[in-house]
This record gives C-alpha cells, sequence and structure tokens, in this order.
C-alpha cells in the first residue's frame, strides 16, 4: 500500500508541493492572526478594562489654609492613607511635576514644554554667588502598583522596591530613566535636582523598555522615554521647618491627585460621594473629579477589535483561497488517476486501499503544512504557543471535507463507467 | 483578488495610524517658529504659498490641542474624508475669507445665515465648507480645520505633504524665510502602541508569498493544460507565437474574471461595510498601476515559462 501512495504522491509532484505550500502560508497567517488578537488583548486589558473605569481626582483648595494650620500636611497624609487603603476602589499615584536637575548636561528635548514648543528656561539656583545653572526636565512620579498596572517594564536595571517609596530626608531618591536616556546617562548616576522647592539627592537605578507609557482615563497615553520617573515619595517624619512643612503640603496635594480605578458597576456621582466623604473626614474641603473614562470613544481601544477583525477576516480569506485550491487540485488528481486506480483494480488491489492512498495524501499533505506553518512560526518568534489549536481544528476539517468530495468522486460506479468507456 | 484584499488590510491599518496620530504622515515635521505671526505673517505666509515648494499642508497646531488647527494647503494633499461640502481649495487661502471644515459632532454648532453655514470660531463668523468623518467616530469628529491666513498668531506647526522631498522642499522654503526649530516629538499613535506595523509587515510579507505562488502555479498550471493543443500546434506548422496567443487567451480570461470579480467585491466591501467607510479610497492610481504591473509580470513569467516548454520539449 505503502507503494501505492508512494507512486500516486510521485506522479504529481509540483501539485503536491504547491497545495503543502499555500496551505502551509495560509495556516501561518490565521496562527499569526490568532497570536496578533491575543497580544492585542493583552494590551487593551491595559488601556480598558470590561470591569472597570478610571476617575482622575484632584485636590483644587487653595493650599493657604493648610499653610497656617498647624496640622497642614497631617491633613492630607490622613487623605492619602484613605485613598490608598478605600476598598472601594484602587488608588495610583501618578502626576507629572518636572524637576530642576542641577548642572544638567543633556539634550534640550528632556526639557519641560520642549514638545509643545515652549521650553522652560534654565533658571539659577543658590546663593553667596554660589549659583547652580538647573534645567527643568519632565519627570513623572508614580506609586508602585502603576509598574504592574500599565505593564512598564525596563530596558535595563531594577524596579522599585517598597524601602524606594520611604524618604526619611536623609537618603538618596531612586529613579528609573526613560528609554531615551539610556544613551547620555548611567545606572548608578547621580543627580542632584530640586522637587518642589526642595533639593534631593538622585540615583539612577534603570532604564525603562521602548515606547513605555501610562494611559488612564481618556487623556492620550504618556509616554515616558523622555521622563524621569520618580517614585512618589511618602515623607515619614513630621517638618522640622516651615519650607519643609510647605514642600510637604504641596507634595502630599500631588500624591492626592492621582486616579482611581472603579468598578462599573458604581457610578461617577457615587464615586464623588465617597471622596467627599473622605475629605471631609479629613478636614479637607475640595477633591475635584476631573475626568472619567465611561465608555467615550478612545480609537487605541476600538483599534484593537478594528484591526483583530481587519486581520481575521484577511486570514480566513486567504484560508478558504487555499482551501478551495486544495480541494481542486486534489479533485483533478483523482479524476487523472482514475485510469490508474482502475488498473490497480484490475491487478487485484481493492478500492477500500486506493480510497485509504487518496485519504493518506490528503492527510499528508495538511499534516505536513501544519508542520512546516509550525516550525516557520517557531523560527520568527521562538515560541511554541504561538501555534493555536484553532488552526489545528481548521485544518482537520479542511481533511473531513476534502476527504469527503473525493472520495464521493472515486466511487464505482465512476471506475466501472471508466472501464466501460475503455472496453 | 488576494490584492485587493491586502489592499483593503492595509490602506485601513494606514488610515487608523494616521487618525490615531492627529491625521498627520509619518514624514511630517514639527516646527517651531514665528515667522508667520505678527506684522510680516501674512507677507511670509504668501511668500511660501508661492514659492516653488508644492504639494504640502502646513498645519498651526499652536492652539494646544489638535482639534482646532489652521490649515494652508497647497497642490496634492491628503486630508480627512469628506462627507458632505467640499474640502478646502486653493483660493480659500490668502484671500481674506474665514472658512472651516469640521467634525461631525461640531454639526450642532453651526448656524444658517441665508445661504451660507457658519459658525463661531475666535469670537468671528467661519463659514463651514465642508464635514469631516468616518465610518465610525474618531477624534476628526470634534475637529475644526479654518484656513491659517485667517489668524496669523501661531508659534507651533506640523508640515505634511504628499511625500517626504514635498515636506523638506517647504521646510527649506520656511528656513530661508526666517529661524525655523524642527521639534524632535515622535507619533504617539496606534503603531507606536500596540506595534500593529510589525504585525502588517509580517501578515503582508506572508500575503504577497502566497499571490506569487499563486500566481507562478496559475502560469505553470495554463501551460500544462494547454500543452495537448500546443503539442498540435507545432505539428501543424504554426509559429511559436501563434501557440503563445492561444496561452495567453486562456491567461487574459483568468485576469479578467479575476479583476471584475476582485473589483466587485472591492467596491461591494468599501461602500457598504460601515466601519470601512471612508478608511478605503473608491479609486487610487496604486490600485490601478500594481494590477496592472502584477498581470504584466505574470505575462512576461507565462512567457519565459512557455519558451523553456516549447525549445526544451519541443524543439529537441
Amino acid at each position: 500500500m505503502f507503494k501505492l501512495i508512494w507512486e500516486t504522491l510521485a506522479q504529481r509532484p509540483f501539485r503536491l508541493l504547491l497545495a503543502i505550500i499555500l496551505f502551509s502560508i495560509s495556516l501561518t497567517i490565521v496562527n499569526f492572526a490568532i497570536f496578533t488578537k491575543n497580544a492585542f488583548a493583552s494590551k487593551q486589558e491595559t488601556l480598558i478594562s470590561d470591569a472597570t473605569y478610571f476617575v482622575d481626582i484632584d485636590f483644587s483648595e487653595g493650599f493657604g489654609e493648610l499653610y497656617e494650620n498647624p496640622n497642614g500636611e497631617e491633613l492630607l497624609k490622613q487623605m492619602y492613607i484613605k485613598l490608598k487603603n478605600n476598598d472601594t476602589f484602587r488608588y495610583y499615584e501618578f502626576y507629572k511635576q518636572f524637576l530642576y536637575i542641577l548642572n544638567y548636561s543633556g539634550p534640550s528635548v528632556f526639557k519641560y514644554g520642549y514638545e509643545e514648543g515652549m521650553e522652560a528656561e534654565d533658571v539659577e539656583f543658590g546663593n553667596n554667588g554660589n549659583n547652580i545653572l538647573a534645567s527643568p526636565i519632565k519627570s513623572v512620579q508614580v506609586s508602585n502598583n502603576c509598574f504592574a498596572r500599565f505593564n512598564l517594564e525596563l530596558h535595563s536595571g531594577r524596579h522599585f522596591n517598597s524601602n524606594d517609596f520611604d524618604y526619611d530626608d536623609k537618603k538618596q531618591i531612586p529613579v528609573i530613566m526613560g528609554y531615551e536616556y539610556k544613551d547620555h546617562f548611567n545606572i548608578g548616576q547621580e543627580l542632584e535636582c530640586i522637587y518642589i522647592a526642595k533639593k534631593f539627592q538622585l540615583v539612577i537605578i534603570g532604564f525603562l523598555e521602548k515606547d513605555s507609557y501610562i494611559k488612564a482615563g481618556n487623556s492620550n497615553p504618556l509616554y515616558l522615554d523622555m521622563y524621569i520617573v520618580m517614585p512618589s515619595i511618602n515623607c515619614n517624619y513630621k517638618p522640622l521647618n516651615y519650607e519643609e512643612k510647605l514642600f510637604q503640603i504641596r507634595h502630599y496635594a500631588n500624591k492626592t491627585g492621582g486616579f482611581l480605578e472603579v468598578g462599573k458597576d458604581l457610578s461617577v456621582s457615587y464615586v464623588k460621594l465617597i471622596l467627599d466623604n473622605i475629605s471631609s473626614e479629613c478636614s479637607l474641603r475640595k477633591y475635584d473629579i476631573l475626568g472619567q473614562n465611561v465608555i467615550i470613544f478612545d480609537l487605541f481601544a476600538v483599534s484593537t477589535k478594528q484591526m483583530w477583525n481587519a486581520i481575521v477576516i484577511l486570514g480566513s480569506f486567504l484560508l478558504l483561497i487555499s482551501s478551495i485550491i486544495l480541494i481542486i487540485i486534489l479533485i483533478r488528481t483523482v479524476s487523472r488517476n482514475i485510469p490508474a486506480y482502475c488498473g490497480y483494480l484490475l491487478s487485484g488491489a481493492k478500492l477500500i486501499t486506493i480510497k485509504i492512498c487518496i485519504l493518506s495524501e490528503i492527510a499528508l499533505i495538511i499534516v505536513l503544512s501544519n508542520i512546516i506553518s509550525f516550525l516557520l512560526l517557531f523560527a520568527v518568534y521562538g515560541n511554541v504557543y504561538t501555534y493555536n489549536i484553532f488552526a489545528v481544528l481548521i485544518s482537520a476539517l479542511n481533511l473531513i471535507i476534502t476527504s469527503f468530495i473525493t472520495i464521493k468522486i472515486l466511487n464505482k460506479s465512476s471506475l466501472s463507467s471508466y472501464m466501460g468507456r475503455q472496453q | 483578488m488576494i490584492f485587493f484584499a491586502l489592499t483593503i488590510y492595509t490602506e485601513y491599518s494606514n488610515t487608523l495610524e494616521k487618525i490615531s496620530v492627529g491625521f498627520y504622515n509619518s514624514h511630517s515635521v514639527k516646527v517651531k517658529t514665528e515667522i508667520f505671526s505678527g506684522a510680516d505673517g501674512i507677507s511670509n505666509l504668501k511668500q511660501l504659498f508661492n514659492s516653488d515648494a508644492n504639494d504640502f499642508l502646513l498645519y498651526d497646531i499652536s492652539m494646544g490641542s489638535d482639534e482646532i488647527r489652521g490649515v494652508l494647503a497647497k497642490g496634492q494633499i491628503e486630508m480627512p474624508n469628506i462627507i458632505s461640502g467640499r474640502c478646502f481649495s486653493s483660493s480659500d487661502f490668502l484671500n481674506n475669507k474665514k472658512v472651516a471644515i469640521i467634525g461631525r459632532n461640531r454639526v450642532d454648532k453651526t448656524f444658517s445665515d441665508g445661504e451660507k453655514i457658519l459658525i463661531s470660531l475666535f469670537g468671528d463668523k467661519y463659514e463651514v465648507i465642508g464635514v469631516m468623518g468616518y465610518g465610525n467616530q474618531t477624534f476628526l469628529d470634534n475637529c475644526i480645520y479654518y484656513n491659517l491666513d485667517s489668524v496669523s498668531e501661531g508659534f507651533l506647526y506640523y508640515i505634511d505633504g504628499k511625500n517626504y522631498k514635498s515636506v523638506q522642499k517647504a521646510l527649506n522654503v520656511m528656513k530661508g524665510i526666517g529661524e525655523t526649530e524642527i521639534i524632535s516629538d515622535k507619533m504617539s499613535g496606534i503603531n507606536r502602541m500596540f506595534k500593529y506595523n510589525v504585525y502588517n509587515s509580517e501578515i503582508l510579507r506572508w500575503g504577497l508569498i502566497f499571490t506569487v505562488i499563486l500566481l507562478l502555479a496559475t502560469c505553470y498550471f495554463i501551460i500544462n493544460d494547454s500543452k495537448k493543443e500546443i503539442h498540435i500546434y507545432f505539428f501543424l506548422g504554426f509559429s511559436k507565437y501563434q501557440a503563445l496567443t492561444l496561452v495567453y487567451k486562456h491567461f487574459v480570461s483568468i485576469v479578467l474574471i479575476g479583476w471584475l470579480l476582485a473589483a466587485f467585491i472591492y467596491i461591494f466591501t468599501v461602500t457598504n461595510i460601515e466601519g470601512l467607510k471612508g478608511y478605503i479610497p473608491y479609486f487610487s492610481s496604486e490600485l490601478m498601476i500594481i494590477p496592472i504591473v502584477i498581470t504584466i509580470f505574470s505575462l512576461i513569467v507565462t512567457y519565459l515559462v512557455f519558451e523553456f516548454y516549447w525549445n526544451k520539449k519541443y524543439r529537441s
């Protein structure tokens, strides 16, 4: 029987090869479409969740009363702890507060306002004639949970650990630089900066992966390639002087102006009510909701679905064409081989053996196509999971349909009518 | 058909990317300059408009938002899909006019003044000449594009155009007029976020390999299927070119059927699927040129296969 299969295959090797190549490519595209869809879906999850939405909050009360209040900074610290520990929502600290870097020697593209065409001017800090030039550099302050929530990955170095967020007025603050900084700064390099009028020592502990971004709410994603990512520090000490008090008030006003991630079963007005309750418990008057992303059109999220549909349609179209070609090739091969099959029958072969030969040929094409497609995807991505079970199911369906059609052609009547004509 | 399917896919994803970055091409350049503001602003704009730079667009984005922007367009330029009214024409610029193209969501903010439809902008009345939009919601639905010369107070611009060369030419003219600084700002569209371009290039690569193999196979099968006739032609003393005509007759009929079927499916898809409306052009020069190139390539390949077949199989 194997000899018979081999002879059948050897008769038309080009057609066999063509069927295998086209089917392999189609399977590769289908697999790729599914793989792409999964990749998009995981990214989309970080953008817009089916279960939650973001609420952007902001401390909108003037600082004057807090400056006067002996416990002003404590009220904001209480507010922060209540936001952080609230069970109704998850709280993310994420705000943009530029830093003045002292003796900055990098390019101007990192300066605050550069992209908007309003690059902030350098300023001089210091006194007693020892003035130091400081450049305003783009920076974001984030809490530790932002890294997991927004999939922030590192190109090199290490992530923040929980100790990095506690500040005791003495120690260095570790910072992670955006990807574009990697050609200008090094891990371990120390920087001096002014953050909200207070001098800090920074140390670079890593660089973010290229095109890392944070997107919370309806705003466009904020790409961090040109930003210094600083931990949103916790000041676990009482201010010893008035300047420190001012700093802590302004810093904690920033810290409490982050994002709430809320379940979609809760309305914005309900969230506002909770927020008002918390702030009044802390004797703070006003926290505003700046925006929320409750199913408002967002191209970044919607495009995922659109692109997925487009890829699936294209993949399915190519698969349909290659399936039709496969069926045509096999029908033509079987039709042309009828004289040979008649010869085999006259030589004593059984009809079932011939049918098994044809089925083996179809199975061989489909199995080989799957193997080639698997190897191609593995070669490109080095990942066995790129190959999807759906592609195997499609192949099985193709095998059944093609086998059914070809066996239907090759019945006793077609063979006997051919022999009759020849007689 | 495969070519048209690939075209629909690439056009769709390209337009989606373009919308996501604010409807700028990847070769556009962001610049900071004050040459178009102040007393000499209009005369400098005229100098740029009347220069040999062509096929470019100047967007004034000094408002801090992509939604409201001034536009100066010259030559063949690509603007968002217009769903009613018309696009800017050269007479709309530097003729003391105040005209605007608005997004769909701005239509309810318009009002009528006799024959004209107007919209309030910068405390003034602008004539609405067109409404832009796509099959589904995009940020363009909230946009207002006004003729840039009506308010010349800008300092931040995008120079866009038909191609890199036209953008550079306009940029050079601007540099010649006065200080113009290029602002390095990476586009933040869906390609940057999802790496669609990487995925798309993989898909297109495989799609093209698929198409080429299919094309070569078609050539081979046509000749293979015609071999009996070619054989007869040979023994009857017909020339090689008469036999080739026979092969080409088969080929052209297949190509024509393929073209007609693909054109029908293409037009049906582009005009009837709501989500695709506006994303894919009904007609473009590439859409015609590439199938013609493919057909000519196929005819040459068919000829070469035929030549090989005729010389080797029969002459020998």
